[in-house]
């Protein structure tokens, strides 16, 4: 029987994937649009739940390093050095994303108001020229991010099609063995 | 050339007495700021006018014998983006291409001590003309004054808004205004020739 990830992990693996890809998708949404009470709506939620998602990661991190996830099954030593590197990267994007979003905010001088009634602090002052430089670098880290989750969701594939191990199975609830 | 000046300039300085009594102090641009605090999601938000004047004449000795008469350009807003002030300038907000101009004229100023001053007069903004009372403080640096001091209205009250805006749960409708304002001796106008 091959060890699986702890509920926990599963929990907030699908969950995270539910929210980075929601809230993705708003933001690419609320970016084109023209002023509107419906923007202004979209930013607000679009920054509650990054900062929803930078405590789950935060969360989903210390149970990681409480409870370690189960070894890989084996595979080349590339393989396992590139999921590695793969999901190293995805933790730091998982932080880094809603801090950039959060210092944003922050220098555009609107302050993060956590579901409009717990103000967050400013983490930088009002600054032009750093909001437009951190606009730039939450935009690139989120394309980073996606490319990451396409190599993360081919590697998956890759175990479930072509290798044909349980490495997929053990993060799905359900699946208990490799069909 | 130099006699038509020097004419002018006599002229000026026998004018000078009779205006300055009229309205000894002008807004001056530069160290003055007129601006305002509203909510928006829940997040306090600041704003400010870019571009204002006026005429503040403080008769210390007969506070009631003062008057007020300060403009300010809508289309001027400084929301921090390029995008919400031109919002703001549109029809739903200020209306700046129909009336460009918000003003507000007082000729009642009540001495309340300690060099704060009750002042009463008429607000226009868009087409709305309505009383308003400003309480504001008034401090002297040397020839200059600095006149602080704000003001609460709800901009609903005021068709600042309107149409998909109206919703005061996304744009507060309480919006504090408040103004520090340099005043500096008005120098004497020159006459028309």
């Amino acid at each position: 029987m091959t060890a699986r990830y702890s509920a926990p992990a599963i929990f907030f693996h699908w969950l995270m994937a539910l929210g980075l890809a929601a809230n993705f998708a708003l933001g690419i949404t609320m970016a084109d649009m023209a002023l509107s009470p419906e923007k202004l709506k979209f930013f607000s939620w679009h920054k509650w739940a990054g900062i929803t998602l930078l405590g789950l990661v935060a969360l989903r991190l210390l149970w990681r390093l409480l409870r370690r996830p189960p070894p890989p099954l084996p595979m080349p030593a590339w393989q396992k050095y590139a999921a590695e590197v793969v999901h190293g990267l995805m933790y730091l994007l998982m932080f880094a994303i809603p801090l950039s979003g959060w210092i944003m905010s922050s220098a555009a001088g609107i302050q993060v108001v956590y579901l409009g009634m717990f103000p967050l602090p400013n983490l930088v002052a009002k600054d032009k020229a750093l909001f437009d430089l951190l606009k730039e670098a939450h935009i690139s880290l989120n394309f980073t991010l996606l490319a990451l989750f396409i190599a993360h969701v081919a590697g998956a594939l890759k175990h479930q099609l072509f290798d044909r191990d349980a490495t997929l199975a053990r993060m799905i609830p359900w699946m208990r063995s490799n069909p | 050339m130099s006699k038509i000046m020097n004419k002018i300039f006599l002229l000026a300085l026998a004018a000078a007495p009779a205006l300055a009594q009229a309205a000894p102090y002008v807004i001056s641009a530069a160290g003055s700021r007129i601006g305002f605090g509203y909510e928006q999601m829940g997040v306090a938000m600041q704003g400010s006018f870019r571009s204002f004047a006026g005429s503040v004449d403080l008769n210390e000795a007969q506070p009631q014998k003062s008057t007020v008469d300060i403009s300010v350009q809508t289309a001027s807003i400084s929301l921090g983006s390029q995008e919400a002030d031109r919002t703001a300038a549109d029809a739903e907000f200020f209306d700046s291409k129909v009336f460009p101009r918000a003003r507000f004229v007082s000729g009642q100023v009540q001495m309340l001590g300690n060099g704060r001053y009750r002042i009463t007069g008429t607000f226009t903004l868009k087409n709305l003309r309505r009383p308003l009372t400003v309480d504001a403080a008034m401090q002297a640096q040397g020839a200059m004054r600095l006149l602080t001091g704000s003001f609460a209205l709800k901009r609903l009250d005021w068709g600042i808004g309107t149409g998909e805006w109206a919703d005061t749960s996304t744009l507060g409708n309480d919006v504090r205004v408040n103004f520090a304002l340099r005043l500096v001796p008005a120098t004497p106008p020159s006459p028309h020739p």
